[in-house]
């Protein structure tokens, strides 16, 4: 997929008012949830201990601190850091960090952002080494993911730079093999996207990836298929942050996923995730109503703070106008005339488009007609599909390959279902 | 092998009836999405199960759906 050709970058300004917006927000969530978290009786599964809203904000503001050379930014991550010194060495975290030493780094994640941010604390560090030098400081069984989050929060601490260990990690990481794009699960998605943030430290340092970042970015660009399908702000904006992240010029893709994201969240007043229910926020009134909002809704906001902080970066914003590769017209209308109808907020987006900024979509689109396929279980279409994308010259993406391996296995399942009375009634045989 | 020519050795291969495979994974596919044990290996015992862990299921995430103007916005600013 061909780099975006920009002629003008995304308004700066803009950039800088939506990272604001969620800077702003994390005062708020920071007043609501730092000391006692967000508890959800109806919903228990968005419920949250404080140290996760404490830990994000850290990280929001330290990502925006890449931005600090505006004033309001400046000021902002100031404000928010002053919210959260309390909180990241109170006595309570300390407590937690004393009682389970193979959780310290995790506890002291406020504090050694903080302290990258200038807010230094030399009692704290002491603590944090006497608790770090516990024999049972590796007691705690980690997938890859979590291992190279807790080598990246080390590093910053200690100044070391990556080495060996993180090669190990990432070889047996998520980033090192091809994602199970169509398959594969939210958590996996997060693994990736994370993984991203912490091999380029949010973008302060270049990217340490085990592929070549065009194989990571292909990858990024049918998951951004996927979850602008599914609707999952959450996912796509953190797939998106790979572009401006990595540094690489934004594709096409990235640039649409970019507006599809800034005009949902201007419609919304918030980036909008799954988890906020619109019927149950339509019930709720005053505080009820806040906490709510802001409990399901922050971390999609938080989403939307990290991609502008990370596009503020010198060179790094999406560019105003979506240009690349021309692609066969005929081919393209094809690909339109396929697509389903039935959800996503990016259909408007790109029926705004110009026809040229349309035709440069063209893999994207194809991919998002896969995903609907697939989600439909229509495979004799995404066949079609694969057929006229192949006679194009376009079933290069990772979604193309990963979609025809998944009807070569549903042809071997036919074949072997064969000898199953069961599958006659299916209308298999 | 590139996706290029995974997807030629799909196309040159031999067409089935993906309609009624679609049907099939329709029927007993979300099953997997909203059990916990489908994606873990841990349907056992009948050939059709063992052989669903082929099957991508449905992802279990929410749509966020119809968006009311700035209702969110103003819900997570007031005091």
């Amino acid at each position: 997929m061909g780099g975006a050709l920009s002629e003008a970058a995304w308004d700066e300004a803009d950039l800088a008012a939506r990272l604001c917006r969620a800077l702003d927000l994390a005062k708020r969530v920071i007043a609501w949830f730092a000391s006692e978290g967000y508890s959800d009786p109806e919903s228990p599964a968005n419920s949250f201990q404080p140290e996760k809203p404490l830990g994000e904000t850290a990280m929001l503001i330290y990502a925006a601190s890449g931005a600090r050379r505006l004033p309001q930014i400046a000021t902002r991550i100031a404000e928010v850091a002053e919210l959260l010194l309390p909180h990241a060495r109170s006595a309570q975290t300390l407590l937690n960090m004393a009682l389970h030493p193979a959780l310290c780094l995790d506890f002291a994640v406020p504090h050694i952002l903080l302290s990258k941010l200038g807010y230094t604390d030399p009692r704290m560090d002491d603590f944090l080494r006497s608790c770090f030098a516990s024999q049972a400081r590796n007691g705690r069984q980690r997938p890859p993911t979590g291992s190279l989050e807790g080598r990246w929060v080390e590093s910053l601490w200690t100044g070391a730079e990556p080495g060996p260990a993180w090669y190990r990690d990432l070889r047996s990481s998520v980033l090192n093999w091809p994602l199970d794009i169509l398959g594969g699960f939210r958590d996996e998605a997060y693994a990736f996207t994370h993984l991203v943030m912490y091999c380029t430290d949010f973008g302060f340092r270049p990217a340490f990836l085990p592929r070549p970042r065009a194989v990571v970015l292909q990858e990024a660009a049918s998951l951004l298929a996927k979850y602008l399908d599914g609707e999952d702000y959450d996912l796509a904006g953190e797939v998106i942050m790979a572009w401006p992240l990595t540094g690489a010029p934004w594709s096409p893709a990235a640039a649409f996923g970019f507006r599809v994201l800034t005009g949902v969240e201007d419609h919304a007043g918030v980036l909008p995730g799954g988890t906020t229910r619109p019927d149950r926020l339509h019930q709720l009134e005053g505080r009820e109503k806040t906490r709510y909002a802001l409990g399901t809704a922050y971390h999609t906001g938080y989403v939307m703070g990290f991609l502008c902080a990370a596009s503020l970066r010198e060179g790094r914003a999406p560019p105003a106008r979506i240009a690349g590769s021309r692609f066969d017209e005929v081919f393209l209308d094809h690909v339109i005339a396929t697509l389903e109808r039935d959800q996503g907020h990016w259909q408007p987006e790109l029926l705004a488009l110009s026809e040229a900024e349309r035709n440069a979509l063209c893999p994207l689109l194809l991919d998002l007609a896969i995903v609907q396929k697939c989600r439909k279980h229509d495979y004799g279409a995404v066949r079609k599909l694969l057929a006229r994308a192949h006679q194009h010259g376009l079933s290069r993406s990772p979604l193309c390959g990963q979609s025809a391996e998944l009807l070569e296995r549903l042809t071997a399942y036919a074949r072997c279902s064969i000898q199953d009375p069961r599958s006659d009634q299916r209308g298999l045989n | 092998m590139t996706n290029e020519e995974i997807v030629k050795r799909l196309i040159d291969s031999k067409a089935v009836d993906f309609a009624a495979i679609g049907r099939l994974v329709g029927e007993l596919g979300p099953g997997l999405a909203t059990s916990t044990a489908g994606a873990k290996l841990t349907l056992v015992g009948s050939r059709f199960n063992i052989i669903l862990v082929c099957i991508p299921p449905a992802e279990a995430s929410q749509l966020v759906g119809e968006i009311v103007r700035g209702e969110l916005g103003q819900a997570v600013a007031q005091e």
